[in-house]
């Protein structure tokens, strides 16, 4: 059964690979075996998280690409097949989140971030879904947010873009169903990023006390990420489709009060 | 992939069913040391399939439930995930339920993965660690004619799935499920099978991975959730 969690052979492209949740993917899926082609606009992270996975004995390669461009995802993609021959797995993990309050909204801001965090994934499962229906399957994997699930009003646009992305998953799943094709969303909540904490990402005093305000009383460490992401990336979920997958230290489960609060005790109704 | 090992972690298996050999077997294959405790027929078959003790308990009985998961945990030396397989169903229309197959339905259901999970939870809250995965069915989310019992009281294990993640997410102990949709032995019949985004039903082996993950390390930042295993026919137009 554990081999089933192998991915040696594989090809994965991940988008936004280069940084965060998206390299701790990137190297766990390379650890499993999987060759990987990272994609994002900016090299520099690219090259570095590459010089990694080679380090591992994989092979890894970089293409620069604005994935809110569609001409720039069809040749990503076909660069990627050129290069590797095939592409068995996608992360759609790239995103955009502008901090402004929704009556300051601009009109270039909501593109900006539907464009980034829900546009380019649907960019990127198109393309490449069409070649995994020609090789006859692969597995696709939404990095969507809590924030799509909730009303986090510091970055709206996002949250409505994140949103989209859990049901995009749904139609994917049941539209490439019979070409074997799973297609499944992870909803990470807090984890100690650039994309949570900015500048601070590395100031574990802020990650603290950001772990204050989550049930299991810290934020998630990027690493955590990778064992969610190689299971819905190899055979071992070939029955999981269309689902989407919280790992958030209870967040969601326990929106209803402060970590801390416990009922007070009230005894049963007797008869 | 050294982070799908379960090296040096003992688990208890706790219940009985059609996925227990697919949860033994993924556990035992990542290097966990486990021990088994069911009133299911199988018990010895499977104490000696994969060479581990295999306890028969009366799943209604507080003390023999209480009294084997101590003796399970003193001779496994400690207890790091506790797994609870204890799905007993049963299909009618509602109207023709008896009061007694109602009561009986929410007693097999749910008195079993209370009595384990409460005795376990002591090892647990004093060694601030654990992990409880309980295998829920779909049910518990879905409705489907016919399954209404089955399908509340399953509702009730996925809430106290739920409730139990937060209530000791502060206390270093995990609680997740897995939704289970429809798998070989169901009662899905043709009709069924063609609404299932995949095509098919599962194997009882697809359960095992889940288990596995949720059994790591890796997997501590997850909790109060159920994962489902459908084959996508909850998300299906």
């Amino acid at each position: 059964m554990i081999e089933k969690f192998s991915l040696t052979d594989k090809v994965a492209v991940i988008t936004g690979g280069g940084t965060g949740l998206g390299r701790a993917m990137s190297l766990a899926l390379a650890e499993a075996g999987a060759d990987i082609v990272l994609t994002a606009r900016r090299m520099e992270p690219l090259n570095e998280t590459a010089a990694l996975i080679k380090q591992m004995g994989r092979r890894a390669l970089t293409i620069s690409t604005d994935i809110t461009n569609s001409e720039q995802v069809n040749g990503m993609v076909e660069s990627a097949v050129d290069a590797f021959g095939r592409i068995d797995i996608l992360i759609n993990n790239s995103a955009g989140a502008r901090n402004v309050a929704l009556d300051e909204t601009t009109d270039e801001d909501w593109k900006f971030d539907m464009d980034v965090s829900l546009t380019g994934a649907f960019y990127c499962s198109r393309a490449v879904s069409s070649e995994m229906v020609k090789k006859g399957g692969g597995k696709i994997i939404n990095i969507s947010s809590m924030s799509g699930l909730t009303g986090f009003p510091k970055t709206p646009i996002y949250g409505i873009a994140k949103a989209g992305m859990i049901n995009m998953t749904r139609v994917f799943a049941v539209a490439l169903a019979p070409h074997k094709v799973m297609v499944n969303c992870i909803l990470p909540g807090y984890f100690r990023t650039a994309g949570a904490l900015g500048e601070n990402e590395n100031n574990m005093e802020v990650a603290r006390k950001m772990g204050r305000f989550i049930p299991v009383g810290r934020m998630g460490e990027p690493a955590e990420m990778g064992p969610l992401a190689l299971l819905l990336a190899s055979s071992a979920s070939d029955y999981i489709t269309g689902q989407s997958f919280i790992i958030d230290g209870g967040t969601q489960a326990g929106r209803f009060a402060p970590p801390s609060f416990v009922l007070p005790t009230r005894e049963i109704e007797q008869p | 992939m050294n982070f799908l090992s379960l090296e040096g972690k003992k688990i208890l298996i706790f219940g009985k069913g059609r996925f227990s050999e697919s949860i033994l077997t993924a556990l035992q294959e990542a290097g966990a040391t486990l021990s088994h405790i069911t009133w299911g027929l199988e018990s010895e078959q499977i104490g000696e399939k994969y060479g581990i003790p295999s306890r028969i308990v009366n799943p209604s009985s507080e003390s023999e439930i209480e009294g084997a998961i101590q003796k399970a945990i003193a001779e496994l030396g400690d207890v790091d995930v506790l797994v609870n397989e204890t799905m007993s169903e049963s299909y009618r229309p509602f109207s023709d339920i008896s009061l007694q197959e109602w009561q009986r339905s929410m007693d097999n259901n749910l008195i079993p993965p209370f009595l384990s999970t409460r005795a376990v939870s002591r090892h647990f809250l004093v060694k601030k660690k654990g992990k409880i995965i309980n295998l829920v069915s779909a049910l518990g989310d879905r409705g489907v004619a016919g399954g209404v019992a089955f399908g509340t009281a399953m509702g009730g294990l996925i809430q106290m799935t739920k409730s139990l993640g937060v209530e000791w997410a502060g206390e270093g102990i995990r609680v997740n499920g897995i939704g289970v949709g429809w798998f070989e032995g169901d009662a899905a019949n043709e009709k069924v099978t063609r609404l299932i985004p995949l095509g098919r039903v599962g194997e009882s082996w697809e359960v095992g991975p889940l288990v596995l993950y949720l059994a790591l390390d890796a997997s501590d930042y997850v909790t109060g959730q159920i994962f489902y295993v459908d084959g996508g026919i909850m998300v299906r137009p």
